[in-house]
Formats: C-alpha cells, sequence, structure tokens
C-alpha cells in the first residue's frame, strides 16, 4: 500500500523558463502537481513516498524535499 | 517560533514550570509594580539589602520567601511563576514597561532538547537527572550573580553596576528598539520599496495604517488575510509602522513609508506549510518586492543540513535583487540549552537574525550558529520585550522572539534601498552586516553585531 506525501522542488536556473517541462517530466513520474510557482521556480506536489528520491534526478530538478510545517506558539506566550 | 510542545512527548514537572522565574524590571518600576507583576505581596518577598555584607544563599531564602528581590538590580527570582507569566506585558498608554526581561516560565524538560536524538524515554532516574542540572545550574548563576555583586570590592561596584543597567529602555515616543538600531536618526522611510512580510496576515483596519495602502493575500485555504492571531500585525508594525503612530505616542516601525506586502502564509493557529510560504515567496517576487519578512521556521537537529529547496529559491531571490531575512530561531534555553539556526534560516542565501536584549546580550532563547555551512546567525536585532502593533482592540502589544528581531532588518533594509535603489540584494547584505554594531558577544550568536539603520 503506497503512501503520497505531499513535496517541494526547486528548478534549476537553466530550467526557469521551461518549467512545463519540468512539470512533464515530474507528471511521467508519478507526481500530482499541485501549484508551479514561476518567479520562484518551484513546484509543490504530490507522490508515492518511495518515489520522492528519484525526483532529484530529474533533469531540471535542483531540489526535492517532502514538504515541511511550520508552528508559532500561541499568541500570548511568552516568547514568539 | 516553534511550538515547544511539538518537540516534546511528556512533562517533567506538573504544569511544565522550572519552579523559578527571573524577572528584570525597569529603573522606573515601583514597589507596587513589582507585585503586582510578580504575585507576591512585600511582606512575602525577601530583599537582599535585608542581607548587608552576609552571604545570600538564594534556595535557602526560597524556601522561607515566595520570592528574592535583588535591590541592586530590580531583578527578582520567583518560585512558580507570576501571575502574568502566560501574558505578555502590557503597556498602556505612554507609560513605560515595568519589565525589561522574563526568564521562561514555561519550561518543559524534554529530552529531545537536551540530546539530538528523540529518546524512548523511561520514568525515573534519567529524567530528574536532567532536570535536576538544569534547576542546579539556574541556582547556581543567580548565587553566582549576587557573589559578583555584593562580595566585590567597591572599586568594581560601578562596573557591576552598568551590568545591571539596560543600554537602552522604551520611552514615551520611542521603543528600545528603534533607538538601539538608530532607526530615529535616519531621514529614510522606505518609501518606494516594497517589502513582503509573510506571516499570520494583518489587521486591515488597523488605525495605524489607516490610509496607507496594504497589498494582501492569503495562502491558507479557508482563511481571509485578516489576521487573527497578532504575530503578522506585530511583525508589520515593527518593520513599517508609522513614525506617528494613531493611538500611542511611542513610535514603533522602522521603515514608515515602505510598500506593504502581507502575505498571509501561516493561520490564525500559527501554522504554515512549505507549499504555502513558497508560495508566499513567489508573489513576492512577482509583485517585486525587494525584501521578505519570514518571522517563522521549524527547529533543526545539530547536522542537520540545510533545505535545499529554500536554498535554491532563496539564492535565485538574491541574485535577481531580493533579499530574504528569517528568524534564527527561539529554541535555546541559555545558558544550559543552545539550538542551531532553524531552517530556513540556517540556508546560505537567507539572513538569519539573531535576538538581544536591551543589555545588548544575547536573547535566553536565541539560537546559535550551527557550524555548517550557511548555519550562521548573519546579524541581530532587538527582539525582547518588543512593542509594536496588535489586531484590534488591543492595538498594541510587547512580546519577545526572533520573530521581532527579524522584522528590524527587513525595515532597515528598506532604508538602505531607498537611499540606493540599484543596491544589488548581495551588497545589501553586505552593507547591512559592515555597518552593523559589534557587540561583545560572541560571533556565533550575533553574527555580524546589531544592525543599524541608513
Amino acid at each position: 500500500m503506497s503512501r503520497q506525501v505531499r513535496v517541494t522542488i526547486a528548478v534549476t536556473d537553466d530550467h526557469i523558463d521551461r518549467m512545463t517541462a519540468v512539470v512533464e517530466r515530474l507528471r511521467s513520474a508519478g507526481v500530482s502537481i499541485e501549484q508551479t510557482l514561476d518567479a520562484a521556480g518551484a513546484i509543490i506536489g504530490s507522490v508515492d513516498e518511495a518515489t520522492v528520491d528519484e525526483l532529484a534526478h530529474i533533469t531540471g530538478v535542483a531540489g526535492v524535499e517532502r514538504e515541511g510545517q511550520v508552528q508559532l506558539p500561541p499568541p500570548d506566550s511568552l516568547i514568539h | 517560533m516553534a511550538d515547544e510542545s511539538q518537540l516534546t512527548d511528556f512533562e517533567v514537572h506538573d504544569g511544565g514550570t522550572t519552579g523559578r522565574t527571573l524577572v528584570v524590571f525597569a529603573e522606573e518600576a515601583t514597589p507596587e509594580t513589582v507585585a503586582r507583576v510578580t504575585g507576591v505581596a512585600p511582606s512575602q518577598m525577601a530583599h537582599s539589602s535585608d542581607f548587608g555584607i552576609e552571604a545570600m544563599n538564594v534556595e535557602e531564602m526560597l524556601e522561607q520567601s515566595r520570592a528574592v528581590y535583588f535591590d541592586e538590580l530590580k531583578a527578582a527570582v520567583i518560585e512558580g511563576a507570576p501571575p502574568m507569566a502566560a501574558a505578555t506585558i502590557e503597556v498602556r498608554g505612554t507609560s513605560e514597561p515595568s519589565v525589561l526581561a522574563m526568564e521562561p516560565e514555561h519550561y518543559v524538560f524534554a529530552l529531545e532538547q537536551l540530546e539530538p536524538v528523540r529518546p524512548v524515554v523511561a520514568p525515573g532516574a534519567t529524567k530528574v537527572e536532567s532536570s535536576r542540572d538544569y534547576v542546579r545550574g539556574f541556582r547556581d548563576a543567580a548565587s553566582s550573580l549576587y557573589d559578583q555583586l555584593f562580595e566585590a570590592p567597591e572599586a568594581e561596584a560601578e562596573e557591576i553596576e552598568a551590568l545591571a543597567t539596560p543600554r537602552w529602555a522604551d520611552t514615551a515616543t520611542l521603543t528600545w528598539g528603534l533607538a538601539a538600531t538608530r532607526a530615529d536618526r535616519s531621514v529614510f522611510t522606505g518609501r518606494g520599496v516594497r517589502v513582503a512580510v509573510l506571516d499570520t496576515g494583518v489587521d486591515l483596519a488597523h488605525p495605524d495604517f489607516s490610509g496607507r495602502p496594504i497589498v494582501s493575500t492569503s495562502f491558507i485555504a479557508g482563511e481571509p488575510v485578516q489576521d487573527g492571531n497578532g504575530h503578522g500585525t506585530h511583525c508589520i508594525g515593527t518593520a513599517m509602522g508609522p513614525k506617528l503612530p494613531n493611538r500611542t505616542r511611542r513610535r514603533y516601525g522602522v521603515a514608515g513609508e515602505a510598500s506593504i506586502f502581507a502575505g498571509k502564509v501561516l493561520s490564525n493557529a500559527g501554522s504554515g506549510t512549505d507549499g504555502g510560504i513558497l508560495a508566499g515567496i513567489d508573489w513576492a517576487l512577482r509583485n517585486g518586492c525587494r525584501v521578505i519578512s519570514m518571522s517563522l521556521g521549524a527547529p533543526t537537529r545539530p547536522g542537520e543540513p540545510f533545505s535545499p529547496v529554500y536554498e535554491a529559491i532563496a539564492r535565485r531571490a538574491l541574485d535577481r535583487g531580493t533579499l530574504i531575512v528569517a528568524a534564527a530561531g527561539n529554541e535555546s534555553r541559555r545558558p544550559s540549552v543552545i539550538r542551531p539556526v532553524a531552517r530556513p534560516a540556517n540556508c546560505p542565501s537567507i539572513m538569519a537574525v539573531g535576538a538581544i536584549d536591551a543589555f545588548a546580550k544575547v536573547a535566553f532563547f536565541s539560537c546559535r550558529s550551527s557550524g555548517l555551512a550557511g548555519g550562521e546567525v548573519d546579524i541581530s536585532a532587538p527582539g525582547v520585550a518588543v512593542f509594536s502593533s496588535w489586531p484590534r482592540p488591543r492595538l498594541y502589544n510587547t512580546i519577545s522572539g526572533t520573530s521581532m528581531a527579524t522584522p528590524h532588518v527587513a525595515g532597515i533594509a528598506a532604508l538602505y534601498l531607498q537611499r540606493t535603489p540599484a543596491l544589488t540584494a548581495r551588497d545589501l547584505w553586505t552593507a547591512l552586516q559592515r555597518n552593523a554594531v559589534p557587540l561583545a558577544a560572541p560571533r556565533v550568536d550575533v553574527g555580524a553585531g546589531l544592525v543599524q539603520s541608513a
């Protein structure tokens, strides 16, 4: 039973102007594309857990990460 | 920045307290104020002056009294947490804050904070030893401080007195943070410079921003950009609050004429995802923002490398003229616990901002350079007891964190960019560091020093 994880992907500089090509390659690799961020050069999507590490080898991919979370302490906390 | 409860599976003490709280008062604090803040009546408070030249055993005193007040230091050690422990320090109208600093009242002694790997915790000796070591260290530090002050020969008294006097303080018309960074002396206002604050949004109808355009958008599904938390409004206030606020005489904002871009990447409950944050960065870049302020992040473990995704994006932003500044993180509990710079501030291409207090010391919570590439604290800024805007009806609040230090740098970056619009982002980074005031603190804690305005 495969597990889907959300991933963030950075595109290489030389592919900033042809992100659609990278998007297509990611789709072929099984990534379900959620957002394409043209100015930042990033793609957000979800994919099988088992496939994550392979994505880094795709042409045009500068980096891949499992999506992280951030959490602020409550507003009445001492430290922010 | 990070919610401590996320780091722990358990609490060692009931309520997660150390059993002690250290509070430092302003020069003007009256006995009534001390009693109110500490929740300890004067009759229950032991005074250092009662002891004359005799050595004081803090621990013994705390067995008999609920609190000990160091008259020369204007500081108190309280058994337990003061009634205001969970609340922030309020500042009303033109009154000055009564409290300059407060040691953390919440203390969760999780082994996770002391060891790099989440352990399987068995009840018993391991937990107790870690807690006891910490409390012992705290007691020793307080006793040592007393010994230095009262045991020292007269010749050193002046020097020691200086240690107890803050270098800056809020006045009726200016926050200590703006004084320390000399923002009040600057002729620049950030006019013409677009600054994005990616946070919990903003109170769009706050009187201090009426008549000032705010470009805003929410990346949180189901939540409008209107700030239901406070954090975002506070950070925007520090970076870009007006020179003449509407409901207070105290100026708290650096770049009062910068163009405000408020991106809500954190929910009203304070949570966010990398996807939302990256979308926020993308939006800021598309809107020509030259500075992006991120008072957010996640704790890192020692040895953890930086995010290749944030780094690629931040480096590209730098290349294209946008400086991203982020909070170094609040996971430390100095002196016992010192944690590395948080993610994504630990990226080489993101400027990591540490926090200092009004004594020009590293804030007890501020994270330290990790020793890895990119993991340096690059610069520091005021981050303890920072007064700024807050959503209605409260309007203003005084809180602490590297989250508060970060927008000082963002606002100041806008001043530099107004002065020199053609400044590249890398040259801006260099200029901020070069003009910082060195502090008597290790570089691993404060980077190039205390940021200074253009």
